[in-house]
């Protein structure tokens, strides 16, 4: 069986933080989440995670941290990654 | 890149009641990570000042401290050397600043909270370097390539420079219809926090503009408002459903921009007015509270972000609020000047 080449990019909003796996060789494997890649990007890439709740987006919509890599179609390969934070005066 | 370290201390951040190190500390923890962001803070600092390549093929890190008496550190002095084709590239900037300061700051309200702390008692933040014969720990984040395109002022939509002035080597371009957005908001939301994401993007020109020492400039052309981010007073939270989708308006503008920051408003009071002369005006000034910096780190993890507040200002003039733009500099997120333009 051949398996073609699946490579999943994240990076932040401003595309600064960029980090581009390989699933299979980069520490992800297809049985992985959306959820543990988004920890390894955080980790790999010395992003603290500040106690917050992170999310992967691909062209606009918010991905299910549980599904594993293998079920993501190949256009949603590019993601940005965010938590859910605040700003403010206080 | 290859990337030579050359330190032999471990880094230790303290809070105590003495200025000096008698007596057991009230907070201790490891700083090596700290002082690794510093290093990150420096490299892109050199890289938007064009004086380091944005990837050079050999990177050397050195880091010294500055004693204010061994073991308590005043400052750090992170050196660089990068090599790229042959040639290096030296770069040295001296860090006074550093994630610990806020770090204190936590611990003190803390230690205050739980009692432990007086709530007039003074207490002393101290960064420590301990020198170790092992091989460093510190654990330094990958220095991906900046995104910068060769590009000019005219493709990037700037037709005329306005009001202000750029910072030699960090020169910062706003669109005149942002600046006026933004404080508009500022003040319809009034006492209530507002904001929003900040479309942009870094170039490259051919050459440097006046009065600047860099090629590389920042351009913050538009912002984009969502009614899914929900603002009250002292609090903006931001949603990410809302900035993802800024971020494909960006790109379906076509040109070039992604969402560079967020800006959000610190506050305005429409039926006072004097927000700026009033020193006990109970609304924050437009600075970086703690609660800012850990959203912008979180939200754009590159030191090379920039952080718009809109608000009040103590001593600024007039009875309006002010747009404050800050970088990260010298280990914290510092206002810096910079130029208005139109469109």
């Amino acid at each position: 069986m051949v398996t073609a080449t699946r490579r999943i990019a994240m990076s932040d909003l401003s595309r600064q933080k960029r980090l581009e796996a390989e699933v299979g060789t980069d520490g992800l494997s297809d049985r992985h989440t959306v959820g543990q890649a988004v920890e390894h990007y955080l980790d790999a890439m010395r992003i603290r995670q500040n106690g917050l709740r992170w999310t992967a987006f691909s062209r606009g919509v918010k991905l299910d941290s549980k599904t594993e890599l293998s079920d993501i179609p190949e256009a949603d390969r590019e993601w940005t990654v965010m938590p859910e934070v605040s700003a403010g005066g206080r | 890149m290859e990337i030579e370290l050359d330190q032999t201390f471990a880094y230790l951040h303290e809070v105590r009641r003495e200025p000096d190190l008698t007596g057991m500390p009230l907070y201790s923890a490891a700083a090596d990570g700290d002082v690794a962001e510093l290093v990150e803070e420096a490299s892109l600092w050199g890289v938007l000042a064009g004086r380091l390549p944005a990837a050079p093929d050999a990177l050397q890190v050195q880091i010294t401290p500055h004693w204010v008496r061994e073991p308590i550190i005043g400052s750090l002095e992170i050196t660089l050397a990068a090599r790229r084709r042959g040639k290096t590239m030296r770069f040295v900037q001296r860090f006074p600043h550093g994630r610990w300061f806020r770090e204190a700051q936590r611990q003190l309200q803390l230690l205050r909270d739980q009692k432990t702390v007086g709530p007039e008692e003074t207490v002393y933040s101290m960064l420590l370097a301990l020198a170790c014969d092992r091989s460093s720990t510190l654990r330094l984040a990958p220095f991906p390539t900046p995104c910068i395109a060769a590009r000019s002022l005219a493709a990037c939509g700037v037709r005329t420079l306005g009001a202000g002035r750029l910072l030699a080597d960090r020169p910062v371009l706003v669109n005149q219809t942002l600046i006026e957005d933004t404080l508009r908001k500022c003040c319809e939301a009034d006492t209530r926090e507002t904001g929003g994401a900040v479309l942009g993007q870094m170039i490259r020109l051919d050459q440097a503009l006046p009065g600047t020492t860099t090629r590389i400039v920042t351009v913050l052309s538009a912002s984009v408002d969502d009614h899914r981010h929900a603002g009250d007073t002292m609090r903006f939270t931001f949603d990410p459903a809302a900035l993802a989708a800024a971020a494909q308006i960006a790109e379906l503008r076509g040109l070039g921009e992604t969402v560079q920051t967020v800006y959000h408003t610190h506050g305005w009071k429409n039926a006072c007015g004097n927000c700026n002369q009033n020193p006990r005006c109970p609304l924050a000034e437009a600075d970086p509270s703690l609660q800012d910096y850990q959203l912008i780190e979180s939200l754009f993890p590159s030191k090379s972000t920039l952080l718009p507040i809109a608000g009040r200002k103590l001593g600024a003039p007039g009875r309006s609020p002010v747009l404050r733009i800050h970088a990260w500099r010298g280990g914290r997120l510092q206002a810096i000047p910079w130029q208005a333009y139109s469109d």
